[in-house]
């Protein structure tokens, strides 16, 4: 997939979304800015003088919080998610086998029963290890807390309370790319709850989306994950994705 | 600056507060009202704006008619090319303007809105802005009636090509033209759109007013994560951006827009690769300081009732900047598609600023809004 593909689906994925700012989105500025970067630099990047890049910043969304209320503290009273995708590539291919640069920022901002604000977040990062490192690194992972909140920890400004939860930058747990279709996906799915991922799935344009997004993004990472088994040179990027082959 | 013919179209004697408009030439033919059709007649002479009074039998003339039905008779024939479109600019007593804005119909019919209480008889600055504003609206006419009128004129069929001669009004940046989203070029495509004070309009109020494509000084501080009122070296910071993203554009003179993407651009080209967005301002700060050898820039801190340092919007009413995370969002259902969202301060709210606007706040926002005040009275 190019640029002009890629241009295509962000701004189906704008439109599709827009539906949704009755419901359960409360803003899409950066998805807007992404789309307005990707024309502006349209010529550049077909050219290879910059590389494809699609970076949204703080896409927010309202959670429905009586089906979140299997939660701590107790009795959730309003949650909004923050979501920052950043995916670059090598050059104009949306491809997985292009990808320079991920990253996934989840941000949970909720109050509480007793009125505590409360905080959580999720960071996919992806990383190529180079064998220095102490601990696991499958290629792309999760990580609870990341950078969001251990950076509240050195604002002035804020006092985090972690209580008696410990926040540790283990364990790095191994889950397939995603790139802002398929994070959208991922909240839909995790956060916004069944209905609205009835809903968005529903949508044809969507569907046309993620399928294509999946066939160059999760397709060459599950059948590098099934050549461990069935063996030949693609078989070594395997352990890269799971360090624990 | 020629001198702007002005009709001052009012039932009582201005002459005070036209003559406390200043920094601007200005030559005031008074037109008290007599009856709708002998009004009219005389406004169709060879004015540069109009000055008109919302309420126009409260000093004694007998005329049954309000401000507004005789700007919708103007506006028809300006909109079939019978008298010259110029701008209007509505003023009367606070009270009655409060009236005017609950009567959404006549939003589109007027450039500016002013309160006759607020033209004071002593602050100079004060009375020099409502004279940049005049002079603004005059020239920003001007030149929509001029390029309208080149565009117009040269008779193809071709809307492309009218479209694309009247995107000249947004100005052009560093040498060449700005991006602008398809919604905003597909406004020009519609030969009913090809009105002066139509035009004039959507820039007025679906361009500059809110930010979006174009943001105000305040917004472009915030973004860069600069305090503005603290930092005495924000204009070496601001020169550099001039040529790069500031707004040349139709009524620029007075509203002062800087392009948005242009400063995420500028940003990603000359200082980091590190989105404004995902850096607190403390981080911003130290990287501008770094770039412009600068010992005077001061970070933006969060104002009170918020924490967060990743600041992107403004408060709509303070002016404060504001992080998305913790920012208090208001329904704005007409909202254009190149327009950000807007927000509000958690001490814009507990003053009611918003209620005094007609804002409300949406959904969430208010529930997080009250718990906030509640935690906040608490002492928490």
């Amino acid at each position: 997939m190019g640029v002009d593909e890629a241009i295509k689906f962000v701004g189906q994925l704008k439109d599709v979304l827009d539906e949704f700012y009755d419901s359960c989105v409360r803003d899409l500025g950066g998805l807007d800015r992404a789309y307005n970067y990707l024309m502006r630099k349209r010529e550049d990047i077909s050219v290879g003088r910059l590389p494809l890049k699609i970076d949204v910043q703080n896409l927010s969304f309202s959670l429905p919080v009586n089906q979140h209320q299997h939660s701590l503290p107790r009795g959730i009273k309003s949650a909004e998610l923050f979501l920052t995708v950043v995916v670059e590539f090598e050059n104009d291919h949306y491809n997985f086998e292009s990808v320079s640069r991920l990253n996934v920022d989840l941000e949970v901002n909720a109050i509480s029963g007793s009125n505590r604000s409360t905080r959580s977040a999720w960071h996919l990062d992806y990383h190529i290890a180079c064998g220095t490192e102490n601990f696991s690194h499958p290629m792309y992972h999760f990580q609870f807390g990341g950078r969001k909140i251990r950076a509240s920890v050195s604002n002035p400004n804020a006092h985090f309370d972690t209580g008696e939860l410990n926040l540790m930058e283990s364990p790095r747990l191994m889950h397939p790319p995603m790139d802002i279709v398929l994070a959208i996906d991922f909240v839909f799915s995790n956060y916004l709850g069944k209905d609205q991922w009835k809903r968005l799935r529903a949508d044809p344009r969507f569907c046309s989306i993620i399928e294509r997004v999946q066939s160059e993004m999760w397709r060459p990472y599950f059948e590098h994950l099934a050549s461990h088994y069935s063996g030949g040179v693609e078989g070594e990027k395997a352990k890269l994705i799971n360090p624990n082959f | 600056m020629t001198c702007i013919k002005l009709a001052v179209y009012d039932d009582e004697d201005v002459s005070s507060f036209v003559a406390a408009i200043k920094g601007v030439d200005i030559s005031t033919i008074p037109l008290p009202p007599e009856s709708f059709e002998e009004d009219i007649r005389k406004l169709r002479g060879e004015f540069d704006a109009m000055l008109m009074d919302l309420k126009l039998n409260e000093h004694g003339a007998h005329v049954t008619y309000n401000g507004t039905a005789i700007i919708q008779e103007l506006r028809s024939k300006m909109a079939l090319g019978e008298i010259p479109s110029v701008p209007i600019i509505l003023w009367s007593m606070a009270e009655n303007i409060r009236l005017y804005t609950k009567e959404k119909s006549s939003h589109n019919l007027v450039d500016a809105v002013w309160k006759k209480q607020d033209i004071s008889p002593t602050d100079i600055d004060s009375q020099k802005r409502y004279g940049a504003e005049l002079a603004s609206l005059s020239e920003g006419y001007e030149l929509i009636n001029t390029t309208l009128n080149a565009v117009t004129s040269q008779e193809s069929d071709d809307e492309d090509s009218d479209s694309a001669g009247l995107l000249r009004l947004f100005g052009d940046l560093n040498g060449t033209v700005p991006y602008l989203p398809e919604q905003i070029k597909d406004f020009f495509l519609h030969k009913n759109n090809l009105i002066p004070h139509t035009i004039a309009q959507f820039f007025l109020n679906s361009v500059l007013r809110y930010d979006g494509i174009l943001l105000k000084e305040s917004s472009v501080a915030a973004r860069l994560g600069i305090d503005l009122r603290r930092s005495s070296e924000w204009s070496v910071v601001a020169d550099s951006l001039e040529e790069y993203c500031r707004y040349k554009g139709v009524f620029s003179g007075y509203h002062s827009r800087w392009w948005s993407y242009a400063i995420e651009d500028w940003w990603e080209s000359n200082i980091s690769s590190n989105h404004l967005a995902s850096l607190s301002s403390e981080e911003r700060v130290v990287a501008l300081k770094e770039k412009f050898g600068l010992l005077d820039l001061v970070e933006a801190v969060p104002s009170h009732g918020h924490s967060g340092s990743k600041f992107w919007f403004t408060c709509l009413f303070d002016q404060v900047p504001l992080d998305p995370v913790d920012a208090f969002k208001l329904v704005f259902t007409e909202k254009r598609d190149w327009q950000d969202n807007i927000y509000c301060s958690y001490e814009a709210i507990m003053n009611r600023k918003h209620k005094a606007e007609g804002f409300t706040l949406a959904g969430q926002d208010l529930e997080r809004f009250l718990i906030l005040k509640e935690r906040l009275k608490d002492g928490g």
